[in-house]
């Protein structure tokens, strides 16, 4: 859908500096070697940046980061704090407001996703700090990043909610949308028009190119989208995991960067006087041996293939019956990382010709 | 159902205090805690609490007293890892951390009005005896109360008084076993499916709670099915791997759910759409 | 009561041992929680009862065993500090080489001297407790192993692959970068925090393999990145020679 206001692109350039004043802005950057990164950047420069792939980490990094202190605590007398003495915890959240500028619609959607998982039942506080404070100002793609982006079959090349302003290329503007108050507000403070009746004619020229661009993308998975969670589900002794889990190395790039793995480890750190410490979660993954080993070492998925597995059935049918969506953006970082190039669209394609679909 | 306390204390434990404790075999140990702040737990049998020993960490334990336990709460802890093993050593006086109740425990509404069949196996008499005695506080709400329990050998058995009581009360239709033992023992010897025959069952009208290793459960799961025990009466608790408690961590996924807070007592029905 | 420790060191460069002494601040910490013996060569006589034995260093010498043995006997805990320990380090690539021709290599005229055996880890001589993996070991893995044992819990020792911290360091992969290195991340445990990837090197595997390794898809990822399959191999077995599990690389 075409966004309400056109806005030029130096007027943005300048809201964006005068935020990166107050608060952080970041953006992705090049990081070389065609890899990038979030950053923290002063200007909204970065944004037309040509041939951007997805960042190396998702955006994630900002609400749930790699490594985070949950408790921390300290006896009141210099005991150890594992001695049985009364020991003080309290929460800690490290928050600050952000604008997170230029995010692609593959990892909008990511957000929206985690979102609601992080507020299933119990809300992630540590995960809303941040996230609260943050603003989501999105960017759309006019085609593929790559010719592994598999966005489109998973209908993430398009976001209608999850942002609070969505920009489009727009010549020498951008065309912007508008998705909360807060994105309203921002709007308000620029110089902008309404879109013309041209607008509208260009928007629909554009959406035909984009679709077209985006024609590959879509077809990269020959099963439909609602079709994954049943195809995964029902696959438990498929040789496709056999086959990709000989293959992988077990080594959980795919899970550290995916923009839905929102899995974590618990683990607790003393100073070397024992009487404080900290409760720190750090990132996890499925696909890690000891994922899912209990005390006394028993290991519910000790083969690889079903550590595999159990990510896709994660992704598609545990998600499904629960959020009624496929938590899968199609960004394909996790192919991008894997070294061994294991292709989610791959596997789904196997699954389905297995079972007789067509190819 | 308990839901989220202060949220900005998700992951915080709050101090309680070891009231008192007592071996209950060479593995197995019987505390009785009191949360500081002298708030009930207010849990549902079956629930479970996040157990922090600070700097070593935190570790998931079924609370084994009814919710009609007003002063405190009583775990029964097996001493197999880094938290459990230096719970041991903690003495009377000595604090803890606790979170929760979490997850969703065994509802005993579905049983009120019929027969009630207990299958406890080992440490699973530990979160099965909150329901228990529920149960039996409110006696009048059930026709028979059958209990099941079947542990490793004679010196292994949990709640040794308890038991004695149960046998003892003609309300309830009790039977043990062991999986060995000498001569001087004068109840069963075997599997605790084993026991099965000795009780004429009305199936259609019979809910089963459940809870064991997960081996156990498949033999018991296939008794109650043949004896036609609906799946949707038959509840049982998994143990996975329980971490952070509110369904975030991601360790105890199973199928489609996270046992900490969809589980971890789910009806027979839900286990095997998993 | 402090616990009381000592510190052994057998075929080694030492490095561990002044990796510990380089905590600077955080020594006076250390001393003050321990009553420490010993800190010294492991030849010298065993006279004490340990709490604790820090062991760096491989096996590479009958006469080693021997002492090694003794020291397990006197000791509650025993702790491999390092990779020389831990999995043998780049010592054991003499394994690899007729034992004769090492000698005569190394020693000339003097090898007849020299008693030597196929370089091994400590737990392939006694039982080990604990280990500290990294060649040198770091500062904050000392530290951690340390106050758990203090606090007498079982230590943090990831059992995944060093991609993990790779990937939470957000670094470029050094795959990505066609820098003709060849990095054994996905491999080899973790720990270290990605210390040599996260500067721009590739992990060389000095912290020993991680459970269920996949040496086969390793080797082909070196492949497909330019090195040959027998170099691939001998980097897997650079520091890593000595361990079984290195039978599997082929």
């Amino acid at each position: 859908m075409i966004g309400s206001k056109v806005v030029s692109k130096r007027a943005f350039d300048e809201m964006i500096q005068a935020l990166a004043e107050t608060s952080d802005v970041v953006a992705p950057v090049s990081r070389g070697y065609d890899r990038f990164s979030y950053r923290e950047v002063k200007d909204a420069s970065t944004l037309e940046v040509d041939g951007y792939i997805p960042t190396l980490n998702p955006p994630k990094k900002y609400f749930l980061p790699p490594e985070e202190v949950l408790v921390e605590f300290a006896t009141e007398d210099e005991a150890s704090v594992a001695s049985g003495a009364r020991v003080r915890a309290e929460p800690r959240i490290d928050a600050c407001a952000r604008v997170l500028l230029g995010v692609r619609t593959c990892d909008l959607k990511a957000i929206r996703q985690s979102d609601e998982a992080y507020k299933d039942t119990f809300e992630d506080d540590n995960y809303f700090a941040r996230r609260n404070r943050a603003t989501l100002i999105g960017l759309t793609c006019l085609e593929p990043c790559d010719e592994h982006a598999f966005c489109a079959a998973m209908g993430a090349n398009d976001v209608e909610e999850g942002f609070d302003l969505l920009l489009t290329d727009w010549g020498d503007d951008w065309i912007v949308s508008v998705g909360s108050e807060r994105g309203d507000d921002l709007l308000e403070t620029l110089q902008s028009r309404a879109v013309t009746e041209d607008d509208r004619a260009r928007w629909e020229v554009l959406q035909g190119k984009r679709e077209e661009a985006f024609a590959p993308s879509a077809e990269k998975i020959v099963p439909d989208l609602d079709a994954l969670p049943d195809l995964v589900g029902d696959s438990e002794d498929s040789a496709v995991w056999i086959e990709n889990g000989d293959l992988c190395l077990g080594c959980g790039r795919c899970n550290l960067v995916c923009p839905t793995c929102f899995c974590f480890d618990v683990q607790d750190d003393v100073s070397l006087g024992l009487s404080s410490g900290e409760r720190k979660r750090r990132w996890d993954g499925c696909t890690l041996l000891e994922f899912a080993l209990v005390a006394g070492d028993e290991n519910f998925r000790s083969d690889r293939k079903d550590r595999l597995r159990h990510k896709l059935y994660h992704k598609t049918r545990s998600t499904f019956d629960r959020y009624g969506e496929v938590f899968c953006t199609g960004c394909a970082r996790c192919f991008r990382t894997c070294l061994v190039d294991i292709y989610h669209p791959e596997m789904y394609n196997a699954l389905h010709e297995r079972l007789g679909g067509e190819s | 159902m308990n839901v989220a306390k202060e949220s900005s204390a998700l992951y915080v434990p709050e101090p309680a205090q070891i009231i008192d404790k007592e071996a209950m075999t060479e593995e197995e140990t019987w505390y009785h805690l009191r949360l500081e702040s002298e708030r009930s737990l207010d849990h549902d049998p079956g629930q479970f609490v996040g157990v922090s020993v600070f700097g070593v960490g935190e570790a998931p334990i079924s609370v084994t007293s009814p919710p009609s336990m007003k002063d405190g709460f009583e775990l029964c802890i097996r001493h197999v890892g880094n938290v459990t093993d230096i719970l041991r050593g903690l003495d009377i006086g000595d604090w803890v951390g606790i979170r929760g109740p979490f997850g969703r425990g065994f509802d005993l509404e579905p049983a009120k009005g019929k027969d009630i069949l207990f299958v406890a196996g080992g440490l699973g008499l530990v979160p099965l005896r909150s329901v228990i005695k529920t149960a039996l506080e409110n006696r009048s709400d059930f026709r028979r109360v059958i209990l099941f329990y079947g542990t490793r050998s004679p010196d292994t058995l949990l709640y040794e008084d308890e038991i004695a009581q149960w046998d003892a009360d003609p309300d309830v239709e009790f039977h043990l076993t062991v999986d060995m033992t000498d001569d001087t023992w004068k109840h069963n010897v075997g599997v605790v499916t084993t026991l099965f025959p000795r009780v004429d069952f009305d199936p259609k009208d019979t809910v089963a709670y459940i809870c064991g290793p997960d081996i156990m459960f498949r033999f018991v799961v296939q008794q109650t099915t043949r004896l036609g025990i609906p799946d949707e009466n038959t509840f049982l608790s998994l143990e996975r791997r329980m971490k952070c408690g509110v369904g975030k961590c991601g360790h105890c996924q199973e199928g489609s759910v996270y046992v900490c807070r969809e589980g971890p007592c789910f009806s027979y029905a839900e286990v095997k759409a998993f | 009561m402090k616990p009381k420790v000592g510190f052994f060191s057998f075929t080694s460069c030492e490095g561990c041992q002044l990796q510990v002494l380089n905590m600077e601040e955080q020594l006076l910490d250390i001393a003050g929680a321990i009553d420490l013996v010993t800190f010294r060569e492991a030849m010298d006589p065993i006279d004490s009862d340990y709490d604790i034995a820090f062991v760096e260093g491989s096996i590479s010498r009958e006469s080693e065993i021997t002492v090694l043995r003794e020291m397990r006997r006197k000791a509650d805990v025993v702790v491999a500090l390092g990779a020389c320990a831990a999995s043998g380090c780049v010592n054991a690539i003499k394994n690899r080489f007729d034992s004769e021709e090492n000698l005569r290599e190394v020693y000339g005229d003097a090898a007849r001297y020299y008693d030597t055996i196929d370089a091994r880890p400590i737990d392939q001589v006694v039982n080990v407790d604990f280990y500290l993996r990294t060649c040198p070991i770091t500062r904050e893995e000392f530290a951690r192993l340390f106050t758990s044992l203090l606090l007498a819990r079982r230590p943090y020792d990831p059992n995944f692959a060093v991609c993990v911290e790779c990937r939470m360091e957000e670094n470029v992969c050094v795959y990505d970068m066609d820098a003709g290195e060849f990095c054994m991340g996905p491999v080899t445990r973790a720990g270290c925090g990605a210390l040599c990837p996260t500067y721009g090197s590739s992990c060389i595997g000095c912290r020993g393999f991680m459970d269920q390794a996949n040496f086969d898809s390793m080797v082909q990822v070196m492949q497909d990145h330019g090195m040959a399959r027998e170099d691939a191999v001998n980097r897997l077995k650079m520091f890593n020679a000595a361990l079984p599990e290195a039978e599997e690389v082929k």
